[in-house]
């Protein structure tokens, strides 16, 4: 089931981070509000974000549990993702309310701007490559086969003696958890956070990146969210503004965004890399006997 | 559905001995229990107080017009749906209130009315699948990673392949479940759910949409498996199969059971032919 409100265990991430590393809001002023404060190391406050995230996107997994409609399950996601901006946008003194929280610390404000920008893709570069494989760890082999057969039924999945309850929720918080890391790399080098960043279009963003490269299939998916989430939305930024239209640029990304969207459900729903499955090999047996045949299994 | 009479998972192998089969231990009673089912949609009572028994090593077949209850029978025995009333027990404990999963872990396995395949997986891979508590979706398996299961997974796959050439569709193991076609999805789910090595299987009209040849081929696994200790409920149309390979069968008509018997003595019972006539 697509869960569309993935973006919201992104922002989790990025509150989780900023309110534990920006220090108390008396601070410059004081002229924005939100609970905790704290001042710790870096590292800690991604693991923690990672956490929140984990714990986050397995309550939104428990609202999935109830037997309904995976198109109304849909909808429910979304509802939640929209309620979940407006409460926070509505709470001022909790997360920064509508304004959000800014001047977030960066963990290489002690370099020069260049080079603590570099710094900081490299990290994050390696940072992608270890949640990568971290992922094929659930993608790949006989999880990302069980993971695969409760997607495609998950009524024939229980029929095999698959809990499909712990499966969703294992499945909500390792989503939950790379979407909480995620949020606090984000947070900590923009430097602020508020509910306009995590609106629920965002998501539709992620899924068009998953639909495009390929469901299924992580290099596909990868590549997507590369392609999609940093050259199309991001990239739009840099190309020359229309002075009569502001914000036309950027509006202009999201069209062709929801272009694509439609294009490939309905020319290649299946992404630019398809799924796909190991085969397995039938060795014949050195006695000559095939119906005992030794096997080997080989990825395709 | 249909299915060609090419479209096969028959090569005339199909009966050879399957090894997946465990034998049955319970002391000495019976394996399947139901007492005084009820199950209501609506004001409706689809099973209106059925109670029967199923033994080790048999085959009982539940036969009767549509609309008679039998699929719900089977559905609430299985823990697909909770009965609005009544008791289930299996191997001698109660597992009304157990959920589908636990109950497949027991020895208790199902197949759907209309095939349900993986169909993102290929053939193969939906019988790999079937085996819940293989060491490579435990934490433990995650961490240490493949040499943790390397063994167990070859074994998953070598007995996969002997259903596979057993069913005749060695061919098919690397094809996508979703590109079979019917004959070979049903085919599919038979395997998989003999991949959980049940006690009981409960199969909901297995024959539909087989051509003759396969369903005789069918009938005799059916019935080497009970040979080897496994139970069958299965819920079929076509009552010369019945007569084949039941040694029990149960006439359902308005959510209760009407008759029971073999099924030649059955044919002749007045009741059993006004149920079809009626119903």
């Amino acid at each position: 089931m697509a869960n569309l409100a993935y973006i919201v265990v992104i922002a989790a991430g990025a509150y989780t981070y900023a309110v534990l590393t920006i220090g108390p809001d008396t601070g410059n002023g004081g002229f924005q509000h939100y609970i905790l404060g704290y001042q710790l190391p870096f590292f800690a406050a991604v693991i923690a974000a990672a956490a929140v995230g984990a714990g986050v996107g397995v309550l939104i997994g428990v609202t999935g549990l109830k037997r309904i409609r995976q198109d109304y399950q849909a909808m429910v996601m979304l509802v939640i993702s929209i309620m979940a901006a407006t409460v926070i946008g509505a709470a001022p003194s909790f997360l920064g309310g509508e304004p959000g929280i800014s001047l977030v610390p960066n963990p290489f404000s002690n370099l020069s701007a260049v080079t603590g920008a570099w710094a900081y893709v490299a990290m994050v570069a390696f940072a992608c490559l270890i949640g990568y494989l971290v992922l094929r760890k659930f993608t790949g082999g006989p999880m990302g086969r069980a993971l695969r057969a409760m997607r495609d039924d998950e009524h024939a999945a229980a029929a095999m003696g698959f809990s499909v309850v712990r499966m969703r929720l294992l499945t909500q918080a390792v989503g939950g958890a790379f979407g909480g890391v995620s949020g606090a790399l984000l947070v900590a080098f923009i430097g602020g956070w508020s509910p306009g960043a995590w609106a629920y279009v965002e998501t539709l963003a992620l899924l068009t990146a998953v639909i495009v490269g390929g469901m299924g299939n992580d290099f596909g998916v990868t590549l997507g969210t590369f392609v999609i989430a940093v050259l199309l939305l991001q990239g739009v930024q840099f190309l020359p503004q229309i002075r009569s239209h502001t914000g036309l640029t950027e509006a202009l990304g999201w069209m062709v965004l929801g272009l694509l969207t439609i294009g490939f459900l309905w020319f290649r729903p299946q992404g630019v890399f398809r799924e796909r499955r190991p085969k397995y090999r039938l060795r014949p047996d050195p006695t000559g006997d095939p119906s005992s045949g030794a096997l080997a299994g080989r990825r395709g | 559905m249909s299915a060609a009479p090419e479209d096969a998972p028959g090569s005339g192998r199909i009966a050879a001995p399957i090894t997946a089969v465990e034998s049955t231990e319970s002391a000495g009673g019976p394996l399947l229990r139901l007492t005084d089912l009820v199950r209501q949609y609506g004001g409706v009572k689809a099973v209106d107080g059925v109670s029967f028994e199923i033994q080790p090593r048999t085959i009982t077949g539940i036969i009767g017009p549509n609309g008679a209850g039998k699929s719900t029978v089977l559905t609430v025995a299985s823990g697909f749906m909770p009965p609005t009333s009544g008791h289930i027990e299996f191997d001698g404990r109660d597992v009304t209130g157990l959920p589908m999963h636990r109950r497949a872990r027991l020895g208790m396995v199902r197949t759907f009315q209309i095939a349900r395949v993986f169909e993102g997986l290929t053939a193969i891979e939906n019988l790999m699948v079937a085996v819940p508590q293989q060491r490579s979706l435990t934490l433990k398996g995650l961490v240490v990673g493949r040499r943790y299961w390397r063994s167990e997974e070859e074994e998953i796959q070598e007995r996969a392949w002997q259903l596979m050439k057993t069913f005749g569709m060695a061919d098919k193991a690397n094809e996508k479940a979703g590109r079979l076609s019917g004959g070979q999805r049903r085919a599919v789910e038979i395997m998989r759910a003999l991949m959980m090595r049940p006690k009981l299987l409960l199969v909901d009209e297995p024959m539909a949409g087989l051509n003759p040849k396969l369903t005789r081929e069918l009938e005799e696994v059916l019935m080497t498996l009970r040979e080897q200790g496994l139970s069958v409920l299965i819920i079929e149309h076509e009552l010369d199969t019945v007569e084949r390979i039941c040694s029990e069968v149960l006439v359902m008509a308005w959510g209760k059971v009407i008759a029971r018997g073999q099924m030649a003595e059955l044919r002749t019972r007045r009741e059993v032919q006004d149920a079809y006539v009626v119903g």
